[in-house]
């Protein structure tokens, strides 16, 4: 059969991918491991609540997490959805309830299912009540079916928690001490529990010996008592612990015979620790704590129970073979930037993190209740006792600021809405938590473990650079499976040995490792893991499971790994060099039969982490298999992430346009929403007209991207437009402007809150009477709906015109001066922004949380494009409209198409973008045949074959044309490159940038004018425009800029004691305050800081003196 | 001077394709030009919005119907252009109405759009309807109980202040090509030169290369064939003899379109002749 796999079938693979997992299928699957699973397990962990009075115990049972539901003022409740939530400013959350027994003596006593607080919902997770529904049941309740979920709704607020890279925790890294310590080399652990992370390192010093550190013990210890402390009682058992390789085995000799020693006995060894920890005390008391110690901070991911000892022994004997064995040359150090070494912690890990947290907060609360309530009385109500704002407030706030358990900030961000692509690039971002102020160059590096994984092109530039990512197109991200199954599986059915069993019987082999530690030793680790993957293709074993075998002259070692947070990508499997692919298989899932799904359940697809890619021979297409190969590429173009996937022709570019690019495509305008028209964000843009491109990629089929559409289809012709097209801006043809090209429509949101303060005071929403304080002209209450006191819908309003009118009750004692403010109310409206103007457009009134009216209006403002406004391509093309030329003027061709944009030819040759070039003929021809042209990274439509549709359609093949001055009418003398370029209008507008004054407002406190547009402020005359004017010698110019025209000012300086004096109007005379009446007052003008600065001294207990002297020339 | 020569190759209602001699390509543009940007229309110029329940805004609305092009008989565009040439274009005023609502969801078209007579000076012409030239122009979608009702001004006006004045949609020339075939027995190279071609002028059998005379207009002068196989064959062109094409858009007929522009040159060219003899006589 000559059935070949290709490209459609490569597309219908990913098409099913993203039909069953969606694009944030991470964060939901995490988020719902967390509500289903984790929650529970975390409250099983707090155990039963042991009070403080003997015999009284609350036992925890099962979690239940109920629909999304607000709770009224009034204290009724009622279910929700995320509009909703969205309009009035609540929190998209679920109340948890916890089952509880009060055991006393070991009785029962009361039984309740008890309110603990609510639990925000991801919205489109299994409990938000989104995802059972269907598309038309979601547009009735005000959704966009096509809204890829993933995200929580704070306060209103749209957030989403970014997926957070990190070093793996619990394995163990050996790495070269750093140069010029005594360190020779150094084997790191971060013995992780879901509460804390515990540091852990060994180190190898010149002389040979080897200790260990951990946080809790401020010295060194050595290894050998370490290991004793831990139970080892022989030199053999430690040994035991660490190798079986005599030559390893020789390196430790000197270490073993000196420390050994140092304590000879587990006794010693533990008190040798105690003597560290709890100095001075006891010996009975020395060992106990150093028992505490190394149960609770020693290795706690092994366990914090004294049975544990022995494990931790021998990882810590893992610790010291790997280190030993990197000192012998046998490996080379650990590539921390090598994806393998990396753990990715996703939205449901983060919950888990703040859960844990608040949970652990509430738990202490419960049992002071107890205690209290206990204390006062006999009867105790489960229900009183659990104070449910605490995990309510914990979570919302970790959520709301972004801050995390940990120190991290900006975990959680604002979600991007500024058109779809942007939503779903913010959705499927990773951050790493390294610095961004220091170089860290290779862990900005692309590393080669990135491929397919991470995409490689969208990066910010600057300081973020390679430390923020985005998933690649097929990448997902492990949720972990339970490791007891899988142990059982290794050590009961698949013979591997124990590893202290093996060590005792000499058992040699592989060592196995799971979830990177060492479990025990199997005798053929190639056999083992060829059963294991055996296993799994046939759907055995669960795919999440991933094993690696290294094998080389010295090592011999087999990972497992079940844990969650690796990066994970399907590959199609080859065995005995053939697909297991099959066209049968295919034909399945187009007709629908089998889903994604089953392709993995039955090995026929299977997921790769970067550490089983490293025994994988991957194929980049299926002509180039070999008898080696075991895997080949589902399709090469999916290494790129979503954004990179828009971009045509991609790989005809320079990588950095292709960057550009993709930071520009989040900011083009587009169709963020399709319910827009409900929402009221803070600031909203959409495109009037926006188009599906020509010249498209299969992205946009994948995720109905032509239906969320970000630019627009224009005819570009690459010319000199007489100047108006330097350095970069485009010049752009003024009939297309007029028939709609590129028109959007901005909006902002006002609110305002009618707040009810305690005492019975409160705001009001009205048209403020005219005797409040702070009133207005009667001018800016105009558009006012006297009824309501808000703006009329559709009226037009300029900035500072009032469109929400609010009186506030008066402020007591509010400021020092004006005593009458105490009776007055205050003018609260809330007005248009200075600067900006638009059309009332949407007025939704609610209540909040705390049962207060809430206000919102929603401002339009159409923005027809204008000179200054910038546009780009989808090729880092970018540039402002330098000129708006009329219709007429413009070049035309024959045919009389007249180009909507002229670019410049400078544009292109530095910057090598063919890719627009080509995107240009392809939309050519896509326009003149009436199809559309795809353009997929690797795969796009080949040039000649352009060239060809071109030629036949009766063009230029090289897409040139002649074209005719609109101007003068003659011919231009060269042939011009013309064709149809997509573009993307950007949200940097003129509009909003626009900003002069003349004079206007100063700062309080210095008197110099204010900084910025927003506070009509002036434009900054800074250190370099006055070398400038210094360098003009304009000397009086310069002091007109910076004194007079900015905070000149007049001080009164006594002559006779060199202090500030003052005038006093009431009695008309100048007052020194040192010398009194016979001071000497002279007027100076100063700057105002100057000034400032002269009394700040002066209250820092500081006497400047100002001495006056003649200016030179006065007599 | 040359005698201006003109041939019409085609003229239908909203074509035209025509071969000019004799002028220059400054006579030629201000033909072109004068067509798209100085030839008076109607189109809807403001709109009294009085009920919109759509998804769209007021003033996208205003701009769709705006767009719409709206026809007129020639005797209403006669009395529409002296109008808009004395200066009262206020005074010559079509209004028309719309009034739908979405029972179940749907369509606003064009046709929609109901004239309701002359406002102003000119109401006389009440007799004469204005219409929207195509009845199927989308104005916006209405879901079920939607409802837009308003009423829309049009106005005279010109394709310099706004495309929707525009009464035409292409209006294009080029030179008179003119191909030289230097070596007509060429052999291979002329296959060459002949696959060049997109527009196939030229033909090439058994070594020999060949225009197709009937096809010779179609030429782009994009000298593709000359820069295939320079030695074989010269493009050039003539400049003083134009190919023209003009599409209208249905608002008047082309020919119509024509005629006003060189109307309108002719009655520029007359002003300055005006100004200038009273100058002189205001002089001596
Ligand atoms: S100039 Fe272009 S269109 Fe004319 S004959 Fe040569 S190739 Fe053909």
């Amino acid at each position: 059969m000559s059935w070949k796999y290709s490209r459609d079938d490569a597309w219908l693979l990913v098409q099913a991918f993203i039909r069953e997992h969606g694009l944030v299928r991470q964060h939901l699957d995490s988020y719902n491991k967390f509500v289903e699973k984790t929650l529970q397990e975390v409250v099983n962990d707090a155990g039963p609540v042991e009070s403080g009075i003997p015999g009284l115990v609350i036992g925890l049972g099962k979690v239940y997490v109920e629909n999304p539901r607000v709770k009224e003022a009034d204290g009724s409740e009622s279910s929700t959805l995320p509009m909703e939530a969205r309009i009035r400013n609540l929190t998209y959350a679920a109340p948890i309830f916890l089952e509880m027994t009060l055991i006393e003596e070991g009785e029962e006593k009361d039984r309740a299912k008890v309110y603990i607080g609510d639990l925000p919902i991801m919205v489109k997770s299994v409990k938000c009540p989104l995802s059972k529904m269907s598309d038309e049941e979601q547009v009735k309740v005000g959704e966009d079916p096509g809204d890829p979920g993933g995200y929580f709704i704070i306060n209103g607020s749209e957030r989403v928690l970014i997926v957070q890279e990190d070093l793996a925790v619990n394995k163990v890294l050996v790495d070269y001490g750093p140069s010029g310590s005594s360190v020779t080399h150094v084997a790191k652990v971060f013995s992780s529990t879901a509460a804390y992370r515990v540091p852990i390192t060994v180190e190898r010093t010149r002389d040979g010996q080897l200790h260990v550190t951990f946080p809790s013990v401020p010295t060194r210890i050595p290894i050998i008592v370490m290991m004793r402390a831990l139970g080892l009682e022989s030199d053999k058992e430690i040994v035991n612990a660490i190798t079986d390789d005599p030559e390893i085995l020789n390196e430790l000799y000197p270490t073993l015979i000196e420390q050994s020693r140092i304590a000879p006995s587990v006794e010693e060894a533990l008190d040798y620790i105690g003597a560290r920890v709890a100095i001075g005390q006891p010996k009975e008391v020395r060992i106990e704590r150093a028992q505490q110690v190394i149960d609770q901070y020693f290795l706690p991911h092994i366990g914090l129970k004294p049975e544990n000892r022995v494990d931790k022994a021998y990882f810590l004997g893992q610790m010291v073979e790997k280190l030993l064995e990197l000192a012998l040359g046998r490996r080379s150090p650990d590539d921390k930037d090598h994806l393998a070494n990396k753990r990715f912690k996703l939205a449901g890990d983060l919950m888990a993190s703040v859960f844990r947290q608040a949970f652990k907060q509430f738990v202490r609360d419960l049992k002071y209740q107890l205690e209290k309530n206990r204390s006062k009385s006999r009867e105790v109500n489960l229900h009183t006792l659990a104070r449910a704002d605490v995990i309510t407030d914990k979570l919302r706030n970790a959520l709301a600021t972004g801050n995390w358990p940990g120190g991290r900030t900006g975990v959680s961000q604002i979600l991007d809405r500024t058109n779809y692509l942007s939503t779903v690039s913010h959705l499927r971002r990773v951050v790493s938590p390294l610095s961004r102020t220091q170089p860290h160059f290779e862990a900005r590096e692309l590393h080669a473990t990135q491929w397919g994984m991470l995409c490689p092109v969208e990066s910010p530039e600057g300081q973020n650079c390679g430390l923020v990512k985005n998933l690649a197109l097929l990448a997902t991200i492990s949720i972990g499976i339970d490791e007891k199954e899988v142990y059982e599986l290794l050590i009961h059915r698949l013979g591997v040995v124990p590893i202290k069993e093996a060590r005792e019987r000499g058992v040699k082999g592989s060592k196995v490792f799971l979830n990177m530690r060492l479990i025990g030793v199997h005798e053929d680790g190639a056999e083992l893991v060829k059963v294991l993957r055996e296993l799994r293709r046939q759907g055995k074993l669960h795919h999440e499971v991933n094993v690696a075998h290294y094998k080389n002259e010295y090592i011999n070692e087999v990972y497992i790994n079940c844990d969650s947070g690796r990066i994970r990508r399907p590959l199609l499997v080859v065995e005995n060099g053939e697909l297991k692919l099959k066209p049968l298989h295919l034909a399945k899932l187009r007709s629908g039969e089998w889903s994604w799904n089953d392709l993995i359940r039955k090995g026929i697809v299977e997921y790769l982490d970067a550490e089983e890619e490293e025994n994988a021979l991957i194929a980049e297409s299926i002509d180039s298999i070999t008898p080696e190969t075991t895997h080949v590429e589902i399709t090469p173009a999916a290494i790129l992430g979503v954004v990179a996937s828009v971009i045509p022709y991609p790989e005809f570019n320079q990588s950095p346009r292709n960057s550009y690019e993709a930071a520009m495509a989040k900011q083009a305008l587009g169709f963020p929403a399709a319910n827009f028209t409900h929402r009221m964000d803070p600031r909203m843009h959409f495109l009037h007209y926006p188009q599906k491109p020509l010249v498209k990629t299969k992205i946009f089929d994948l995720i109905n991207l032509d239906d969320r559409p970000f630019g627009q289809n224009v005819v570009v012709a690459v010319l000199t437009g007489g100047g108006y097209n330097i350095q970069d801006a485009i010049v752009i043809n003024k009939a297309s402007i007029e028939r709609g090209l590129a028109r959007s429509t901005f909006f902002r949101t006002y609110e305002a809150v009618e707040v009810k303060y305690p005492g019975g005071q409160e705001d009001k929403i009205e048209v403020p009477p005219e005797d409040v304080m702070g009133y207005r002209s009667k001018e800016a209450y105009l558009k006012l709906d006297p009824r309501d006191g808000i703006a009329f819908p559709e009226s037009e309003v300029k900035g500072g015109e009032v469109i929400i009118g609010k009186t506030s009750p008066p402020r007591f004692m509010s400021s020092f001066f004006d005593y009458r403010a105490t009776t007055k109310r205050r003018d609260t409206s809330v007005s248009i922004r200075l600067n900006e103007s638009g059309i009332v457009d949407r007025v939704t009134i609610a209540e909040d949380v705390d049962g207060n009216r809430l206000v919102k209006v929603r401002v339009r403002d159409p923005r027809p494009p204008e000179l200054g406004d910038k546009f780009a391509s989808r090729h880092g093309q970018k540039g402002v409209v330098g000129l708006i030329l009329p219709a007429e003027d413009m070049p035309f061709t024959e045919d009389g198409i007249v180009p909507d944009i002229l670019i410049n030819p400078h544009a292109i040759p530095s910057r090598m973008t063919v890719g627009q070039l080509l995107e240009s003929i392809a939309g050519k021809v896509a326009s003149l045949a009436g199809i559309s042209i795809d353009a997929t990274a690797f795969e796009g439509t080949p040039e000649r074959q352009l060239r060809n549709m071109l030629q036949k359609l009766g063009f230029r093949s090289d897409g040139k044309e002649v074209l005719y001055s609109g101007i003068t009418g003659e011919r231009l003398e060269v042939e011009v490159f013309i064709g149809v370029t997509y573009y993307q209008k950007l949200h940097h507008m003129v509009a909003d940038k626009i900003h002069a004054r003349a004079r206007g407002r100063v700062q309080i406190l210095t008197r110099q004018p204010t900084e910025g547009r927003a506070r009509e402020g002036g434009l900054r005359f800074g250190e370099m425009e006055k070398d400038c004017l210094i360098g003009h010698g304009a000397s009086i110019l310069l002091k007109e800029r910076l004194f007079e025209s900015s905070d000149k000012t007049p001080i009164f300086v006594c002559n006779k004691c060199n202090f500030l004096g003052w005038y006093d109007a009431r009695r008309n005379e100048y007052v020194c305050p040192i010398c009194g009446d016979r001071g000497e007052l002279h007027p100076v003008y100063v700057s105002y800081a100057f000034k400032l600065l002269l009394q700040e001294l002066i209250s820092l207990g500081i006497a400047p003196r100002v001495i006056l002297e003649d200016k030179v020339g006065v007599v | 001077m040359n005698k201006i020569e003109v041939a019409f190759r085609k003229l239908e209602e909203n074509y035209a394709e025509f071969v000019i001699e004799g002028i220059t390509p400054a006579i030629a543009n201000a033909i072109r030009r004068t067509a798209i940007s100085d030839v008076p229309t109607l189109a809807i110029d403001e709109v009294a919005i009085v009920e919109n329940s759509t998804v769209f805004f007021d003033e996208i609305i205003a701009h769709r119907l705006g767009l719409i092009p709206l026809k007129v008989d020639t005797e209403t565009y006669d009395v529409l252009l002296e109008c808009y040439e004395e200066g009262k274009r206020d005074d010559c005023v079509a209004m028309l109405t719309l009034e739908v609502e979405a029972e179940k969801p749907g369509t606003a078209y064009s046709g929609h759009l109901k004239f309701a007579g002359f406002i102003g000076e000119f109401a006389r012409l009440a007799s004469a309807e204005v219409k929207p030239v195509s009845d199927l122009v989308p104005i916006v979608k209405l879901a079920a109980g939607q409802k837009l009702v308003l009423e829309a001004y049009a106005k005279v006006g010109v394709g310099r202040e706004h495309a929707k004045w525009q009464p035409v949609s292409i209006a294009a020339y080029k030179y008179y090509p003119e191909i030289r075939i230097i070596k007509r027995e060429c052999g291979e190279e002329g296959k060459k030169c002949a696959d060049a071609c997109p527009k196939g002028i030229l033909k090439w059998s058994n070594g020999r290369l060949d225009l197709i005379p009937e096809k010779v207009e179609e030429c782009t002068m994009c000298r593709a064939c000359e820069e295939a196989c320079p030695e074989v064959i010269k493009v050039s062109w003539d400049d003083s003899k134009f190919i023209f094409r003009v599409e209208g858009l249905g608002v008047i007929p082309v020919a119509k379109v024509i005629e006003t522009a060189l109307k309108r040159l002719i009655k520029r060219a007359d002003s300055f002749v005006e100004t200038l003899e009273k100058s002189i006589q205001t002089r001596s």
